[in-house]
């Protein structure tokens, strides 16, 4: 379905039931305030079978095609010299993801990889997987390290309780190395921190997406916010990061200054940080370093449960 | 100076949820937007809808103008406490009277969802038209289909475990929930309805376990944790990843195979990680 679209001839419909044809979506988008939605109201392409959606989103996307793109979206961060002249071949994506480990008390972290190909076809071309896993201390000294084999259909868990002694806050890097030709498919890890009668599952981030400030969103009652945020000093010089509260309108509540050493960690606390604060509601938090810092937010629930989520990607 | 080539962006959509599930604060910030996806300092106007849905009727739309000026706006801060009126969804529309945006799909959107027990749980916008990473996942494996690797539910010790759909689209969408081990549910998604759906069917009980979602068109889809048996009773809100169609191999130039085989070989060795 989808190969077929670039290779429709223009007057080919691509809806249909309304006849609409490549070229019609074209001309549409040429005048000026054109949008997706003007498109559909004045032509109701895809609004009666619905089978050109996908389609339809294809030519969107060809249609904005710039370099950088949408599609240069998904992209490993190790394209940058594609067409370099230089000449290139087919060269296995090396893909490491990072994440915080924090095993204290009824609390643990779970690293999980799924090599599935997809449940329902399969003839889905994913392959096997070379895997290796270090973790850090926050001093960042190397405290275990695993590797293994990920085989097509197979997965791997892995209870960070059983490589380190509690209580233990640190970080991980698990790098995974394909061993023949095909899709990614659901290799991303997922990290996933269990507590009891609670789990909090989050996709893991490559350690190159690290990146010198980010901000989010967090609550404050009482003046208190129940946040913690996890830093991973992506880089082996020392590293100082600046941790700061605004509220909506901008006004600034609080900030904080923490040293990291070179592939250091730390899960900062805000309540302890900064103790009662002088806002209530939403504030937005912000942090900023001098060398890059892969980093999640984590709001701990009243019911001892945690919540979690990398910071925005925004490409 | 990069030129700008859309005049909007791809609608964003956050979830809703019934009243006992808590209350979703949604605080999006114009100006990020064209700090992000701004080109050349844009000057004109830009309009905002937002259009909260909620059991399958639009219950608000809400739309208004504000000036830009050099790619500042000056109340740029979109605002909404929702709660109390079942599970639905909230669709954003920024549209400009002229090309402003470098991209369109909009940098995402952060909200909280405040339980009633005060709890604050992360809530990430989805993009409601040509998501790249859909668009790509289409190109490669000509299917759409959504995943999560760690999928788990255990009545024994409370874990209970559903995934919301969000169907933001004009016509009902079928959509299939695969489990490992050839087992699935089917659930029918009317037009601008939203379902949560328990994943016992398709796991293993007290055992991780991926699972796949597919339909007849493309779909939101969250992934939420919850107390077994009270699925309004949430503590964690994760988005679910596409099957990536990206490869395991690229075509890359000699100087990028050098760096990365350096990278891997310092790696290896615990000289240099990043």
């Amino acid at each position: 379905m989808s190969e077929a679209v670039s290779e429709l001839p223009q007057t080919q419909p691509l809806c249909y039931c309304y006849g609409i044809t490549k070229d019609d979506v074209r001309e549409h988008f040429r005048r000026p305030g054109s949008t997706y939605e003007s498109l559909v109201d004045e032509t109701r392409i895809a609004t009666k079978c619905t089978a050109c959606r996908l389609d339809l989103d294809l030519l969107l996307s060809e249609l904005h095609a710039v370099p950088g793109g949408p599609s240069a979206n998904v992209r490993s961060p190790e394209t940058s010299d594609q067409g370099s002249g230089l000449g290139s071949w087919a060269r296995p994506q090396d893909l490491s993801d990072a994440g915080f480990v924090h095993v204290d008390g009824d609390i643990t972290t779970v690293l999980r990889v799924a090599n599935q190909g997809l449940l329902f076809d399969d003839t889905t071309r994913v392959v096997p997987y070379k895997w290796t896993l270090r973790v850090f201390t926050g001093a960042g000294r190397l405290a275990a390290k695993r590797g293994g084999s990920l085989a097509v259909e197979q997965d791997v868990s892995i209870d960070f309780a059983d490589l380190v002694d509690p209580p233990f806050s640190g970080w991980f890097l698990i790098s995974l190395y394909p061993r023949g030709e095909g899709l990614c498919g659901t290799t991303r890890p997922q990290l996933i921190v269990l507590g009891a009668g609670w789990a909090s599952p989050v996709h893991t981030q490559f350690l190159s997406m690290a990146c010198r400030h980010k901000a989010a969103l967090l609550f404050s009652e009482g003046g208190r916010t129940g946040a913690m945020i996890s830093l991973i000093n992506a880089s082996r010089a020392s590293n100082a990061v600046t941790i700061s509260l605004a509220t909506e309108v901008g006004r600034a509540v609080a900030n904080t200054e923490i040293r990291l050493v070179g592939y250091g960690s730390r899960l900062a606390n805000l309540d302890e940080l900064f103790g009662p604060l002088d806002a209530e509601g939403i504030l937005t938090v912000s942090v900023r370093s001098r060398e890059p810092v892969a980093k999640h937010l984590i709001l701990r629930n009243r019911d001892g449960s945690w919540s979690q989520n990398h910071f925005p990607n925004v490409k | 100076m990069t030129q700008n080539i859309a005049h909007y962006l791809s609608p964003m959509i956050f979830p809703l949820f019934p009243e006992e599930a808590g209350t979703v604060y949604i605080d999006y910030n114009l100006n990020h937007i064209f700090d992000v996806r701004g080109g050349g300092g844009f000057n004109g106007q830009v309009t905002v809808t937002v259009r909260q849905f909620v059991e399958g009727d639009c219950g608000v739309d809400d739309v208004w103008t504000v000036e830009v000026t050099d790619n500042r706006v000056a109340q740029p801060v979109i605002q909404r406490r929702l709660s109390g009126q079942g599970y639905g969804y909230v669709e954003i529309h920024i549209e400009a009277d002229a090309p402003a945006f470098r991209k369109i799909l909009a940098p995402p959107g952060y909200a909280l969802l405040r339980t009633r027990s005060g709890s604050a749980i992360v809530l990430v916008s989805d993009q409601k038209y040509a998501n790249p990473r859909v668009v790509d996942e289409i190109r490669e494996t000509g299917t759409f289909c959504m995943v999560h690797t760690a999928g788990y539910v255990d009545p024994s010790t409370g874990f209970g475990n559903s995934l919301l759909l969000i169907n933001p689209y004009e016509q009902t969408v079928v959509t299939r929930i695969h489990g490992e081990n050839g087992r699935r549910v089917t659930e029918r998604l009317p037009s601008r309805s939203v379902r949560q759906v328990p994943l016992d069917p398709v796991l293993t009980p007290g055992q991780w376990g991926t699972y796949m979602v597919t339909g007849n068109n493309r779909m939101i889809t969250y992934d939420i944790r919850h107390a077994y048996g009270q699925p309004t009773a949430i503590t964690s809100l994760d988005h679910l990843d596409v099957f990536s169609g990206m490869r395991t191999h690229r075509e890359h130039g000699a100087v990028d195979w050098a760096r990365s085989a350096s990278r891997r070989f310092l790696r290896e060795r615990g000289l240099r990680y990043s």
